[in-house]
Protein backbone atom coordinates (compact mmCIF):
# COMPACT_ATOMS: atom_id res chain seq x y z
CA UNK A 1 0.00 0.00 0.00
CA UNK A 2 1.11 3.50 -0.79
CA UNK A 3 0.94 6.55 1.13
CA UNK A 4 -0.36 9.15 -0.23
CA UNK A 5 -0.47 12.66 0.82
CA UNK A 6 -3.59 12.82 2.92
CA UNK A 7 -1.94 9.75 5.00
CA UNK A 8 0.93 11.53 5.68
CA UNK A 9 -1.48 14.67 6.55
CA UNK A 10 -3.02 12.83 8.81
CA UNK A 11 0.18 10.86 10.67
CA UNK A 12 0.99 14.75 10.83
CA UNK A 13 -1.66 15.73 13.05
CA UNK A 14 -2.24 12.59 14.60
CA UNK A 15 1.56 13.16 15.64
CA UNK A 16 0.94 16.32 17.17
CA UNK A 17 -2.20 15.85 18.63
CA UNK A 18 -0.06 13.88 22.00
CA UNK A 19 1.18 16.87 24.02
CA UNK A 20 4.61 14.99 24.81
CA UNK A 21 5.32 14.49 21.07
CA UNK A 22 4.86 18.42 21.01
CA UNK A 23 7.36 18.87 23.78
CA UNK A 24 9.79 16.75 21.97
CA UNK A 25 9.66 18.38 19.03
CA UNK A 26 10.39 21.67 20.77
CA UNK A 27 13.21 20.82 22.02
CA UNK A 28 14.87 19.01 19.22
CA UNK A 29 14.14 22.12 17.67
CA UNK A 30 15.59 24.17 19.86
CA UNK A 31 18.48 22.46 20.36
CA UNK A 32 18.79 21.70 16.94
CA UNK A 33 19.85 18.08 17.42
CA UNK A 34 18.76 15.78 20.16
CA UNK A 35 19.36 11.66 20.90
CA UNK A 36 16.98 9.83 23.05
CA UNK A 37 19.50 9.56 25.68
CA UNK A 38 19.23 13.68 26.18
CA UNK A 39 15.61 14.05 25.57
CA UNK A 40 15.17 11.73 28.83
CA UNK A 41 17.06 14.21 31.06
CA UNK A 42 14.62 16.59 30.22
CA UNK A 43 11.33 14.31 30.16
CA UNK A 44 9.38 12.69 32.93
CA UNK A 45 9.28 9.27 30.73
CA UNK A 46 11.35 6.80 29.92
CA UNK A 47 13.37 6.61 27.24
CA UNK A 48 12.02 3.18 26.15
CA UNK A 49 8.55 5.78 25.92
CA UNK A 50 10.82 8.73 23.81
CA UNK A 51 12.05 6.57 21.72
CA UNK A 52 8.32 5.15 20.89
CA UNK A 53 7.27 8.45 20.80
CA UNK A 54 10.24 9.62 18.55
CA UNK A 55 9.70 6.72 15.74
CA UNK A 56 5.97 8.64 15.43
CA UNK A 57 7.43 11.35 14.68
CA UNK A 58 9.66 10.08 12.43
CA UNK A 59 6.53 8.06 10.57
CA UNK A 60 4.84 11.37 10.13
CA UNK A 61 8.17 12.62 8.63
CA UNK A 62 8.07 15.66 11.66
CA UNK A 63 12.05 14.59 12.28
CA UNK A 64 14.48 13.10 10.66
CA UNK A 65 17.77 10.49 12.43
CA UNK A 66 20.90 9.68 11.88
CA UNK A 67 23.25 7.42 13.46
CA UNK A 68 26.61 9.02 14.81
CA UNK A 69 28.59 6.15 16.44
CA UNK A 70 26.22 3.82 18.58
CA UNK A 71 23.88 6.87 19.15
CA UNK A 72 21.11 8.05 17.03
CA UNK A 73 20.74 11.61 16.79
CA UNK A 74 16.97 13.51 15.48
CA UNK A 75 16.15 16.86 13.72
CA UNK A 76 13.25 18.32 12.88
CA UNK A 77 12.10 18.41 9.37
CA UNK A 78 11.01 21.86 8.23
CA UNK A 79 9.31 21.63 5.43
CA UNK A 80 6.70 18.88 6.88
CA UNK A 81 6.57 21.40 9.87
CA UNK A 82 6.15 24.53 7.85
CA UNK A 83 3.29 22.82 6.13
CA UNK A 84 1.95 21.72 9.22
CA UNK A 85 1.84 25.64 10.25
CA UNK A 86 0.43 26.66 7.30
CA UNK A 87 -2.62 24.74 7.64
CA UNK A 88 -2.72 25.84 11.16
CA UNK A 89 -2.27 29.42 9.82
CA UNK A 90 -4.86 29.36 7.20
CA UNK A 91 -7.84 28.04 9.40
CA UNK A 92 -6.87 30.75 11.98
CA UNK A 93 -7.37 33.35 9.44
CA UNK A 94 -10.43 31.79 8.29
CA UNK A 95 -11.80 31.87 11.90
CA UNK A 96 -10.97 35.47 12.03
CA UNK A 97 -12.64 36.60 9.33
CA UNK A 98 -15.83 34.39 10.69
CA UNK A 99 -15.42 35.88 13.72
CA UNK A 100 -15.27 39.11 12.85
CA UNK A 101 -18.53 38.53 10.83
CA UNK A 102 -20.31 36.85 13.56
CA UNK A 103 -19.77 39.95 16.17
CA UNK A 104 -20.78 42.04 13.40
CA UNK A 105 -24.23 40.38 13.02
CA UNK A 106 -23.98 40.40 16.64
CA UNK A 107 -23.52 43.93 17.17
CA UNK A 108 -25.93 44.84 14.20
CA UNK A 109 -29.23 42.56 15.84
CA UNK A 110 -27.69 44.53 19.26
CA UNK A 111 -28.75 47.80 17.43
CA UNK A 112 -31.88 46.89 16.46
CA UNK A 113 -33.06 45.32 19.14
CA UNK A 114 -32.60 48.25 21.69
CA UNK B 1 -11.15 38.72 17.26
CA UNK B 2 -9.81 38.77 20.85
CA UNK B 3 -7.77 35.34 20.50
CA UNK B 4 -7.01 33.42 17.73
CA UNK B 5 -4.22 31.04 18.72
CA UNK B 6 -1.74 29.10 16.68
CA UNK B 7 1.10 26.64 17.41
CA UNK B 8 2.27 23.45 15.93
CA UNK B 9 -0.73 21.35 17.34
CA UNK B 10 -3.70 19.77 16.04
CA UNK B 11 -6.58 22.41 16.47
CA UNK B 12 -6.86 25.83 16.39
CA UNK B 13 -8.84 28.24 18.63
CA UNK B 14 -10.70 31.54 18.30
CA UNK B 15 -12.40 33.40 21.25
CA UNK B 16 -14.99 35.94 20.68
CA UNK B 17 -17.13 37.93 22.35
CA UNK B 18 -20.65 38.70 21.17
CA UNK B 19 -22.70 41.92 22.77
CA UNK B 20 -25.89 40.18 22.86
CA UNK B 21 -27.41 37.32 25.28
CA UNK B 22 -26.71 33.77 25.30
CA UNK B 23 -30.28 32.77 23.37
CA UNK B 24 -29.47 35.22 20.65
CA UNK B 25 -26.04 33.82 20.20
CA UNK B 26 -27.29 30.07 20.00
CA UNK B 27 -29.66 31.19 17.19
CA UNK B 28 -26.81 32.92 15.59
CA UNK B 29 -24.21 29.53 15.26
CA UNK B 30 -27.14 27.25 14.78
CA UNK B 31 -29.93 28.73 12.80
CA UNK B 32 -28.69 28.17 9.00
CA UNK B 33 -29.31 31.37 7.51
CA UNK B 34 -27.95 32.68 10.25
CA UNK B 35 -25.15 30.43 10.01
CA UNK B 36 -24.53 30.91 6.12
CA UNK B 37 -24.08 34.57 7.39
CA UNK B 38 -21.28 34.68 8.96
CA UNK B 39 -19.87 31.43 7.32
CA UNK B 40 -19.88 33.05 4.21
CA UNK B 41 -21.81 30.42 2.26
CA UNK B 42 -25.13 28.69 1.78
CA UNK B 43 -25.63 26.62 4.52
CA UNK B 44 -28.27 23.99 4.93
CA UNK B 45 -28.45 22.10 8.20
CA UNK B 46 -30.38 21.34 11.39
CA UNK B 47 -29.01 21.60 14.84
CA UNK B 48 -29.88 18.16 15.48
CA UNK B 49 -27.44 15.26 16.53
CA UNK B 50 -26.60 12.96 13.84
CA UNK B 51 -28.07 15.70 10.68
CA UNK B 52 -26.39 15.91 7.80
CA UNK B 53 -25.79 18.91 5.64
CA UNK B 54 -23.96 20.82 3.33
CA UNK B 55 -22.48 24.55 3.14
CA UNK B 56 -21.56 25.62 -0.09
CA UNK B 57 -18.82 28.49 -0.09
CA UNK B 58 -19.11 31.08 -2.84
CA UNK B 59 -18.97 29.38 -6.33
CA UNK B 60 -17.41 26.66 -5.52
CA UNK B 61 -18.82 23.79 -6.77
CA UNK B 62 -18.58 20.95 -4.32
CA UNK B 63 -20.05 21.20 -1.03
CA UNK B 64 -18.40 20.91 2.25
CA UNK B 65 -20.76 18.30 4.14
CA UNK B 66 -21.47 18.41 7.69
CA UNK B 67 -22.50 15.83 10.19
CA UNK B 68 -24.09 17.96 13.69
CA UNK B 69 -22.17 15.30 16.79
CA UNK B 70 -23.59 17.26 19.72
CA UNK B 71 -26.30 19.80 20.62
CA UNK B 72 -26.56 21.57 23.97
CA UNK B 73 -28.71 24.33 23.47
CA UNK B 74 -27.65 27.36 24.84
CA UNK B 75 -23.81 25.42 25.22
CA UNK B 76 -22.44 23.59 22.71
CA UNK B 77 -22.32 22.72 18.95
CA UNK B 78 -19.91 20.35 17.65
CA UNK B 79 -19.91 19.29 14.05
CA UNK B 80 -17.36 17.34 11.70
CA UNK B 81 -16.93 18.60 8.03
CA UNK B 82 -15.11 17.70 5.04
CA UNK B 83 -15.02 17.72 1.55
CA UNK B 84 -12.99 16.87 -1.25
CA UNK B 85 -10.25 19.46 -0.90
CA UNK B 86 -10.82 19.98 2.89
CA UNK B 87 -9.70 17.17 5.17
CA UNK B 88 -11.91 15.78 8.02
CA UNK B 89 -11.82 17.78 10.86
CA UNK B 90 -13.95 18.72 14.05
CA UNK B 91 -15.77 22.26 14.94
CA UNK B 92 -16.41 22.62 18.46
CA UNK B 93 -18.48 26.20 19.59
CA UNK B 94 -19.04 26.48 23.61
CA UNK B 95 -20.77 29.25 24.70
CA UNK B 96 -20.41 30.65 28.30
CA UNK B 97 -22.08 34.00 29.75
CA UNK B 98 -19.29 36.22 31.39
CA UNK B 99 -20.03 36.46 34.97
CA UNK B 100 -18.09 39.83 34.98
CA UNK B 101 -20.86 40.77 32.26
CA UNK B 102 -23.60 39.75 32.00
CA UNK B 103 -25.99 40.09 28.47
CA UNK B 104 -22.98 39.34 26.30
CA UNK B 105 -21.74 35.79 25.22
CA UNK B 106 -18.14 34.58 24.89
CA UNK B 107 -18.21 31.93 22.46
CA UNK B 108 -15.03 29.96 21.81
CA UNK B 109 -14.78 28.10 18.42
CA UNK B 110 -12.20 25.01 18.58
CA UNK B 111 -11.56 23.70 15.00
CA UNK B 112 -9.67 19.97 15.37
CA UNK B 113 -8.33 18.08 13.00
CA UNK B 114 -9.74 14.53 12.66
CA UNK B 115 -7.59 11.78 13.62
CA UNK B 116 -9.84 9.14 12.48
CA UNK B 117 -8.52 7.51 9.23
CA UNK B 118 -9.47 9.93 5.78
CA UNK B 119 -11.27 7.05 3.88
CA UNK B 120 -14.34 6.97 6.71
CA UNK B 121 -15.96 10.40 7.79
CA UNK B 122 -14.44 11.72 4.29
CA UNK B 123 -15.50 9.13 1.97
CA UNK B 124 -19.04 9.42 3.43
CA UNK B 125 -19.00 13.00 3.06
CA UNK B 126 -17.91 12.79 -0.93
CA UNK B 127 -21.16 10.58 -1.39
CA UNK B 128 -23.42 12.51 0.04
CA UNK B 129 -22.05 15.68 -1.37
CA UNK B 130 -22.66 13.85 -4.83
CA UNK B 131 -26.23 13.13 -4.39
Amino acid sequence: MTTGPADIHTAVFGALADPTRQRILELISTDGSCSASSLAHDLPITRQAIVKHLKVLEAAELISSESVGRSVYYRVRPDRSTEAARWLADIAAEWASRGERLRRLAASRDTMGS
Amino acid sequence: MDDASIELSSEVSTEIDLPIGIDDAWDLVTDADALGLWLDGDVDVRPEVGAEGTIRFGRADDPTVLIVDEVEAGARFVFRWASSTRPPSTVEINLTEPLECPATTRIVIIERRSLAPMSGFQNRALSLAAR
